[in-house]
């Protein structure tokens, strides 16, 4: 049973006559109306790690806030777990970390979790044990006497993870979760999500670093400008066949080079090494053997297949493209 | 409820942890201490001047409160999107408001509390201090010829024993002449505030602080005037009446100062006319002055809520 169910949802916005966007003042006195997500349905399985990518502005965030009841769709309809959305059974199971959060400054990180523990209805001897679970974790332990302004950009989004598994969920929302963090933090993260999926647990996240989306989720939806352009598992979206090959070599002479500059998509030239980038494989055996003829030696032979970047690519500027013809 | 209370402790964590309260009760608090200086500029009735000084830095300090922490308190929660977490938790949007005007309430309750505990040791304090008492007492016993030169002595043994004396006056215990009632006036200033703070909430639950405070103090301003527009609105009617025209700008002027007078609250309901207020003599409050209290806060918060609970949280 699916549990996460969107139908249709539609997320209208009304401008204000006078508004400030990007440090600019703007007038609306007509067309004020914004569309930020256009019929998105879709539906994710128990235990999957679902991503929801797309560029700023796609309307990832305005689908993770309809999910948890922070605003009402102008249309459509969503049911979690199978229940309708703002049923409070499904929102103790539920966990929500937002985009750029923003927690208590004057609570500790202790006190934070505590408080959102007694949200959950959690009795004070769970709250304190889940408390410490937690801030361990997230790597937390340290600062959890600390008062949360002097939480780095960082810590704040490893508390707000925190808050969002305080009561066990069993279906985690995050939106954009690595936003913010070193490569060190992203990866813990990942690690986090993952783990979550080894307990059974649905992972519903937004982002737009393709790289880690790309290592982790089991299905991913394309969103742009609020239209749902894509869905599916990574190995249906991404094309298997090989695109190119990359072949770096050392020791090639002037005149190998030189030989296969115009047959190859792109050849650089480091000290000490050559890579070519070459689309038919034949081409690309050629070139070790004439290298290895001259004396040269094999660095690296790797054929390269379709990226989620490159692919994410392609539809958004597919989208833009179809945008631009409509115009 | 264990909900609402969480979210009531927190509210009253916040505000005990900002430096705006504790602004307004040193100031509140340095403005009783000096009240002294007011009981010594007036000609007379020194006793009832500074109990309505104090009483009115009771009243005003608490508006202060509810006005500059009660309006931050939930546009905060909005403004930094700390709501997004709260509203994905399992409960409902009344909970929330609720506990943030518990909190709120709790805040200023806790505030007025110290002030009426400093407020009763001032007026002990005075009242031990006071030399006038004590020539006028001498004067009783005959001891007129010694009543020159008399000057008592200002330490900080009469201010610790003036402190006990509030603590006990606040439960009802050794009342002295001038403090006697200050607790049911307090308690019916706390009752006011309740009213005043469910605006506060109303306002900040759609609109910006500044006019949020803005409204919340027009609110105060024509509560305390409720009945001097009843007033002004039957004024409007005799007029027309002593002029035998009925003039159709007369009847909307009429029916549109009645209009004001039904949307106030009567804040007068709260009042207490100390000028009638003879040491001693009992207070006359109607009985349906706390129903009232009551019913309009939950009334007020009920709309608070009708608002919040369809807002989209951008």
């Amino acid at each position: 049973m699916p549990v996460i169910e969107t139908f249709g949802l539609t997320k209208t916005y009304v401008r204000d006559f006078i508004d400030v966007e990007h440090g600019r003042v703007r007038f609306s006195f007509w067309n004020r109306k914004v569309s930020a997500l256009r019929n998105l349905t879709l539906s994710v399985e128990a235990g999957e790690i679902f991503g929801l990518l797309g560029p700023n502005g796609a309307g990832k965030s305005t689908a993770l806030k309809i999910l948890m009841g922070i605003i009402f769709p102008t249309a459509g309809d969503a049911r979690l777990m199978g229940r309708p959305l703002g049923d409070r059974s499904v929102k103790a199971r539920i966990g929500f970390l937002p985009e750029n959060p923003y927690f208590y400054d004057y609570l500790t990180g202790r006190e934070f979790l505590n408080y959102y523990g007694a949200l959950y209805g959690m009795p004070r001897a769970a709250r304190k044990k889940k408390t410490e679970e937690l801030l361990e974790l997230v790597g937390l332990a340290d600062a959890a006497r600390l008062p949360l302004k002097g939480y780095s950009k960082g810590m704040n989004q490893r508390i707000g993870l925190a808050q969002a598994l305080l009561a066990d969920p069993d279906l985690v929302f995050l939106d954009e979760p690595q936003s913010g963090l070193d490569p060190l933090g992203r990866k813990e993260i990942r690690d986090i999500i993952l783990r979550l999926r080894e307990q059974g647990k649905t992972v519903f996240f937004s982002s737009h670093i393709l790289s880690d989306a790309e290592m982790i989720c089991d299905r991913v939806a394309i969103l742009v400008k609020g239209e749902l352009k894509n869905i599916g598992k990574l190995s249906e979206l991404l094309s298997r066949r090989v695109k190119e090959y990359e072949v770096a070599v050392a020791g090639a002479s002037k005149e190998t080079v030189e030989s296969f500059r115009d047959k190859a998509l792109r050849v650089l030239e480091n000290p000490g090494e050559t890579m070519f980038l070459v689309e038919k494989e034949e081409l690309a055996l050629e070139i070790v053997r004439k290298v290895m003829d001259g004396g040269g030696r094999l660095i690296a032979f790797t054929p390269r297949r379709e990226t989620l970047e490159e692919y994410f690519i392609t539809q958004v500027a597919g989208a833009a493209a179809s945008v631009g013809a409509q115009l | 409820m264990k909900t609402i209370a969480a979210i009531a402790w927190n509210t009253f964590r916040e505000a005990v942890r900002s430096r705006i309260l504790y602004l307004i009760l040193i100031f509140a608090l340095l403005l009783m201490a000096s009240s002294g200086i007011v009981r010594d500029l007036s000609i007379a009735a020194h006793d009832r001047v500074v109990r309505d000084f104090g009483l009115l830095c009771i009243n005003l300090f608490g508006l202060a409160v509810a006005i500059l922490v009660g309006i931050g308190s939930v546009y905060n929660e909005l403004d930094k999107k700390s709501i997004y977490t709260i509203v994905s938790k399992p409960i409902a949007r009344w909970q929330f408001l609720l506990g943030k005007y518990f909190g709120l309430l709790l805040t200023i309750y806790v505030i007025i509390f110290i002030m009426t505990v400093f407020f009763l040791m001032v007026l002990n304090y005075q009242d031990m201090t006071s030399e006038d008492a004590l020539i006028q007492m001498m004067k009783e016993r005959g001891l007129t010829e010694l009543t020159t030169g008399v000057h008592l002595r200002h330490d900080a043994a009469s201010a610790v024993k003036a402190a006990g004396k509030g603590f006990l006056n606040l439960v009802g215990v050794d009342l002295i002449g001038s403090t006697r009632h200050i607790t049911t006036i307090v308690l019916l200033t706390a009752l006011e505030l309740a009213v005043v703070t469910a605006f506060a909430i109303l306002y900040s639950s759609f609109s910006t602080p500044t006019l949020s405070a803005i409204f919340t103090l027009l609110t105060f301003v024509a509560g305390r005037l409720n009945e001097s527009i009843w007033e002004y609105s039957q004024q409007i009617l005799t007029g027309q009446a002593g002029a035998g025209v009925a003039t159709v700008g007369g009847i909307v002027k009429h029916w549109l100062v009645v209009l004001a007078y039904m949307v106030t609250p009567n804040l007068g309901a709260f009042r207490v006319n100390t000028l009638d207020l003879a040491d001693g003599a009992p207070l006359s409050i109607p009985w349906f002055t706390v129903p009232y209290g009551v019913l309009y806060a939950a009334m007020v918060l009920s709309l608070s809520i009708m608002i919040f609970r369809s807002r989209n949280f951008k």
